[in-house]
């Protein structure tokens, strides 16, 4: 894989064919986002792990039906948020782990406006809020605002129509100002 | 302080979630397993085909598997009839023990139409089922709904080995794999067959069905007979102890399958 990546379409064509390099290359360009995706659902980095190469097994599978001229990253992310979700659904009782804030470090010395106005309290009191929100609020938050999916991404992860995720971001954000109300 | 963050609007609120610079868990390399989990299975094109090309290879399917098991020959074949992918290969040795399978949330057969987007048929052989299920599942399709009906053994209708029931009618919806069953050459049999002339496949023996429902992946040691038909959009699974033909006979009893 010399000279300028290839485009997704290409590599998924290329191992639609039998090229297996041209898939591994696609889990290394999509495997973290994979594994964040199904560590939000899950929050067990095992059963994240595990989720997201099951997805990818079964996203290979799906090459077939997959179609050439939509963008690849949502579907893929699609099938390891149906994976992990299943899992979680599975009834296997974990210690889940909280979202945690990174510690504030010197690359801050630079800060955005939005980090500038986020002081260290409101950090901690939007990580409390959102360890505090249902799964299911948590996940639209999530992958919208943590992982950074547009509209149209998180509605196909979600396998949403865009105006229903829209509308479910909206209502999940309401709750996390209704947990922001009750911790102050 | 946090007064300040509830009155933020939608958009400033998300900026400053996208700002929070989460630390995440450190992200493994996906890359060695999901090659070592490809490489012990088939290729897609072995998978994945149009529904009319994936019926003609269940005939090629068994015709292929006679020739095998005539040499002696391991055979590891995959057969894909829509929402059910049946995988033939050697025994392990010992099937894994039949668990509790989630048949989902007992519901009217009419509601149960309803979900599923056409009315169930019933097969006009057995009569009204005793029970009905429906469960809904996440696959990599999106979510679908899967039914299922039972009905008690009678004096037409045997039960089926290890269970209260002489007949179990499944309907899957949509393509997506809900139900992988492991046909194993040395407990089971397996040959193609026709409902309403539509290729089908007939499995009898023990063998393993693992199970996609609402609460995860249940396996399934199963020693009825099983009859697997497309119906499309669905894919229907009888299950029962009678022989071939007269299973024939209950799937053909369908209102619009024979």
């Amino acid at each position: 894989m010399e000279g300028r990546p290839l485009e997704d379409a290409e590599l998924a064509r290329r191992a639609r064919e039998g090229d297996d390099g041209a898939y591994a290359e696609l889990v290394r360009r999509y495997g973290p986002i994979a594994f964040r995706v199904a560590w939000l659902v899950t929050r067990d980095r095992d059963e994240a792990e595990d989720a997201a190469q099951e997805a990818f097994v079964k996203a290979y599978y799906a090459l077939p039906r997959f179609r050439s001229d939509l963008p690849l990253r949502p579907w893929l992310l699609r099938i390891v948020a149906n994976e992990a979700r299943n899992r979680a659904r599975s009834g296997r009782r974990r210690e889940r782990l909280a979202l945690r804030a990174a510690a504030v470090s010197d690359r801050d010395a630079a800060p955005s406006p939005e980090t500038a106005a986020l002081a260290h309290e409101d950090r901690d009191a939007l990580v409390t809020a959102m360890n505090r929100l249902e799964p299911r609020d948590r996940e639209v938050i999530g992958y919208r605002f943590l992982l950074g999916l547009s509209e149209a991404e998180t509605a196909e992860v979600l396998d949403v129509r865009l105006g229903t995720a829209k509308s479910r971001l909206s209502r999940a954000m309401q709750r996390l100002r209704a947990v922001l109300e009750v911790e102050t | 302080m946090t007064e300040r963050l509830r009155d933020l609007s939608d958009e400033r609120l998300g900026a400053a979630l996208a700002e929070l610079d989460v630390e995440w868990p450190r992200e493994p390399d996906l890359t060695p397993g999901v090659s070592a989990r490809l490489a012990s299975t088939p290729s897609p094109s072995a998978i994945r085909l149009p529904l009319r090309r994936r019926t003609r290879v269940v005939l090629l399917a068994a015709a292929t598997l006679l020739l095998l098991a005539g040499a002696a020959v391991a055979a590891k074949l995959v057969i894909d009839l829509g929402a059910v992918v049946v995988r033939v290969s050697e025994s392990p040795g010992t099937l894994p023990s039949p668990s509790q399978v989630h048949m989902g949330e007992p519901i009217d057969v009419v509601r149960a139409g309803t979900l599923q987007g056409s009315p169930i048929g019933i097969p006009e052989a057995l009569g009204p089922p005793d029970r009905v299920w429906a469960d809904r599942v996440t696959t990599d399709a999106g979510e679908v709904v899967r039914v299922t009906l039972a009905w008690r053994p009678t004096d037409e209708l045997p039960p089926i080995p290890g269970s209260r029931f002489g007949a179990v009618l499944m309907r899957f919806e949509g393509s997506a794999n809900i139900a992988f069953k492991v046909v194993y050459n040395d407990t089971g049999t397996h040959s193609s067959a026709f409902v309403g002339g539509r290729e089908a496949f007939w499995t009898t023996g023990s063998h393993r069905l693992q199970l996609l429902t609402g609460e995860g992946v249940a396996t399934v040691r199963v020693d009825g007979n099983v009859l697997l038909w497309p119906d499309e959009p669905y894919t229907l699974r009888l299950e029962t102890a009678l022989p071939e033909a007269e299973a024939i006979q209950v799937a053909e009893s369908i209102p619009g399958t024979s």
